[in-house]
């Protein structure tokens, strides 16, 4: 089984760094509170009122287009390790996967599902 | 790398593709006060695949190539040629319509022709990962065509009722895949029927189970019971030659891979699945007849004869490979022409978002529009099955398949259920020829090119009932090539 | 027991589990947050199968992507937030002998099968999973470029503005 120890490792470190930060924060900082610092954001959306707000759908779409792009970058990783071996046939193979979706995308891009 | 590298099987479906990419292209890139000619680039596309598949087969049949992933044997090509045929029709009878209800947009065409680029991969593939990817690319095209008609409530349920019971499907399929992959090492069909013919007794569990899911994965695709809740709803709400596309594409390409599947890799388990068949025949035919009595949307009546066609291809299925292959592909060809023309007659009539679809709105049709009326008597009385029709030429050939196989039973239900189903088939009939029409004619003329698609599917029908032998030896050959 | 036995009792729990929250709560957020350690528990499954980069895209595509797109769903959504699920119970009974059947069966022909093993350890898969594509699987890979744009396609047109149609 292929070790998973530098894994393990990397997670410790970043939940140990965030504990740190939090914990540092805590004990260095002094709180000196004001209104302004204790609203919830100085931008975005205002934190109080209705919840039942009616969101564009455009959120989606950005997250489906991610979620398609994410799928075609994880076909890239076996690709990428074995190309070396494979010369112009695997870049060919490749390329075909990539101009499919290349034409995706420019077509997205001209019907202006990625304008907001 | 892969052996020999030799991409001609596909060129059909690579045709086809590319022809996607290039409607999508020319829709994205036409300004927006001008429409793409997107299905005249569509049906050029699909005749010059119909075109290179004839090539393919003047070439004699291929066998497995690609890494015996996919094949140009006689029955891919039989299938292709049927698709191809298919969606040429549904490409014609789409303008029109499209337009009469304001959905004309090249991302139709394009989905159009990739799911046919996943009905292809479908019939054509050896090999189970490739097939499911051509089935997951034939359903996600079709989602997205069922929910096409935005404005319109049923058409985005049809979408979700589609793509829900459509991924629930798909799990069963790939469940399947992975429990026969289990069994045998592989996921090539050639392998699969070698490790099934040589199965220990304690390994068959296992290799049943396979079978059993993705008989579940190919049922909801045919729309058998009890896999069917989907199919009345979908081909309501989805624009109608999308609809026409689904029952005689998806249902044409579903059985192709699992006749594929079942007659010969998984033949060994014959004796294990065709009661399971069998039975799923027996209420496929009863519920869907007995519930397409009830419709009086004639979308709806024709959804429930479509789930009760699937009974009667599956009856063929308990007969020995060949002689079902000959049946079913020959049915199948029958049925494609007559389902395109039943929903494309009420395609072509569509105007201004509304389409015929009560008894009320055909009836008295034969004084208006004679021609039309007689064209939808021949595609209902062809479903019927009444002698001198196709349909019963197709029926009589699967039912006698049942019959030889020794499972008389199965072809009385059959003969029996198709009797019920006269009442709702002909009762439109009646009304197009007996009643008076309500009110004015206001349904659409007929465009030019749907009425080349209902004349060709017209003149298929007819020719069939009369002259069915080459269409039959041509079924004969492609079945043969499965064996 | 190994340590490998114990850590797989751990993710097989949390899997289950989280599962049976997804399915059961009450409220569709506390729903989809369950799905984290399902999908977590799947991949820890994966692990432990020696599927490493199954594993990886697992995280990588459900938890990174999917799983937000669930969240984006249910939280922005117009009044599906603290909705509040009714699942009708009226097929209970029928309901738990369909599922207690099937597992019995599976369950069972899991355990008889003589399952064809590969007798050595599992290496790292990635390498492995690229020849495949770029060989045996070719056409299933190059088709998958056709799915991912069909998809696409898809998504672009359910959300497009009602005056562009």
């Amino acid at each position: 089984m292929p070790s998973y120890l530098p894994i393990v490792i990397l997670g410790a470190i970043a939940l140990g760094f965030g504990v740190f930060v939090l914990a540092a924060s805590h004990i260095i900082g002094r709180p000196r509170p004001d209104a302004r610092k204790l609203s919830t954001y100085e931008c975005g959306m205002p934190p109080v009122g209705t919840a039942r707000e009616r969101f564009p759908i455009k959120f989606y779409l950005v997250c489906m287009l991610f979620i398609l792009f994410d799928v075609e970058t994880a076909f890239f990783y076996p690709w990428a390790l074995v190309m070396d071996t494979l010369g112009i046939y695997g870049l060919m193979a490749m390329g075909t996967f990539f101009l499919v979706l290349a034409v995706g995308f420019v077509y997205e891009w001209k019907v202006g599902a990625m304008d907001w | 790398m892969s052996g020999e590298l030799d991409l001609r099987p596909l060129v059909p479906a690579i045709i086809v593709g590319v022809t996607g990419l290039v409607v999508l292209l020319a829709q994205a890139f036409t300004p927006k006060d001008r429409r793409a000619p997107s299905a005249p680039l569509s049906l050029t596309g699909l005749l010059a695949a119909l075109a290179a598949v004839w090539l393919l087969a003047s070439g004699g049949g291929r066998g497995a190539v690609l890494a015996n992933a996919v094949s140009a044997d006689a029955y891919s090509l039989f299938f292709q040629a049927l698709l191809l045929g298919i969606a040429a029709v549904a490409v014609l009878l789409s303008p029109s319509y499209l337009r009469a209800n304001g959905l004309d947009r090249g991302e139709y065409y394009a989905l159009l022709l990739f799911s046919v680029v996943g009905m292809l991969g479908l019939v054509s593939s050896l090999e189970l990962v490739s097939m499911f990817v051509a089935l997951e690319i034939m359903s996600i095209a079709l989602y997205g065509m069922a929910g096409l008609y935005r404005s319109r409530m049923e058409s985005q349920e049809a979408a979700l009722k589609y793509f829900v019971t459509g991924a629930f499907s798909s799990a069963f399929f790939l469940y399947g895949v992975a429990l026969l992959y289990g069994v045998s090492g592989s996921t090539s069909l050639d392998r699969l029927e070698w490790a099934v013919s040589t199965l220990t007794t304690d390994s068959a569990a296992l290799a049943l189970l396979g079978a059993g899911m993705l008989l579940v994965g190919f049922g909801f695709k045919i729309a058998s019971v009890p896999f069917h809740m989907w199919a009345p709803d979908v081909y309501e709400g989805a624009p109608t030659p999308a609809t026409a596309l689904m029952s005689a594409g998806v249902k044409a390409a579903a059985f192709g891979a699992l006749l594929r599947v079942f007659g010969s890799a998984l033949h060994a388990l014959a004796g294990e699945w065709q009661p399971l068949v069998a039975s799923l025949a027996v209420i496929t035919m009863v519920v869907g007849n007995l519930a397409a009595l009830a419709q009086g949307n004639l979308k709806r009546m024709l959804a429930f004869s479509s789930v009760a066609h699937a009974g009667y291809v599956l009856t063929a299925l308990v007969a020995s490979p060949g002689q079902a292959g000959e049946a079913v592909l020959f049915y199948l060809v029958v049925y494609g022409a007559v389902n395109l023309g039943a929903f494309g007659t009420i395609a072509a009539l569509s105007r201004e978002g509304r389409e015929p679809l009560s008894l009320g709105d055909v009836a008295g049709m034969a004084e208006r529009r004679p021609a039309l009326a007689a064209a939808l008597a021949v595609f209902l009385v062809s479903l019927t099955g009444i002698p001198v029709t196709a349909g019963f030429v197709g029926k009589f050939y699967l039912f006698n398949a049942a019959v030889t196989a020794g499972w008389v039973g199965l072809a009385l239900v059959g003969v029996l259920m198709s009797v019920v189903s006269a009442y709702y088939y002909l009762r439109v009939v009646v009304a197009m020829y007996m009643r008076d029409p309500l009110g004015e004619d206001t349904w659409a003329r007929v465009s030019p090119s749907a009425t080349v698609a209902l004349a060709l599917s017209a003149v298929i029908t007819l020719v069939l009932g009369i002259y069915p032998a080459p269409v039959l030896t041509l079924a004969r050959i492609a079945a043969r090539s499965l064996l | 027991m190994t340590a490998a036995d114990y850590v797989f009792w751990v993710f097989a729990t949390a899997t289950v589990v989280s599962g049976a929250v997804v399915v059961f709560a009450r409220s569709l957020i506390y729903s989809a947050f369950a799905l984290l350690f399902t999908f977590f528990g799947v991949a820890g499954l994966y692990v432990l199968l020696g599927a490493d980069f199954l594993a990886a895209t697992q995280l990588l595509i459900y938890v990174g992507g999917i799983l937000v797109l669930l969240l984006f769903g249910v939280m922005l959504t117009h009044r599906i937030y603290d909705l509040k699920l009714r699942t009708e119970k009226t097929q209970l009974g029928p309901g738990l002998i369909v599922a207690a059947g099937i597992f019995i069966i599976f369950a069972n022909a899991a355990l008889i099968t003589e399952w064809p093993t590969v007798g050595r350890e599992p290496a790292p898969t990635t390498k492995e999973i690229g020849r495949l594509f770029l060989g045996e699987y070719l056409l299933a890979f190059e088709a998958a470029s056709v799915l991912l744009l069909v998809a696409l396609i898809g998504a672009a047109m359910i959300v497009r503005r009602k005056k562009d149609a």
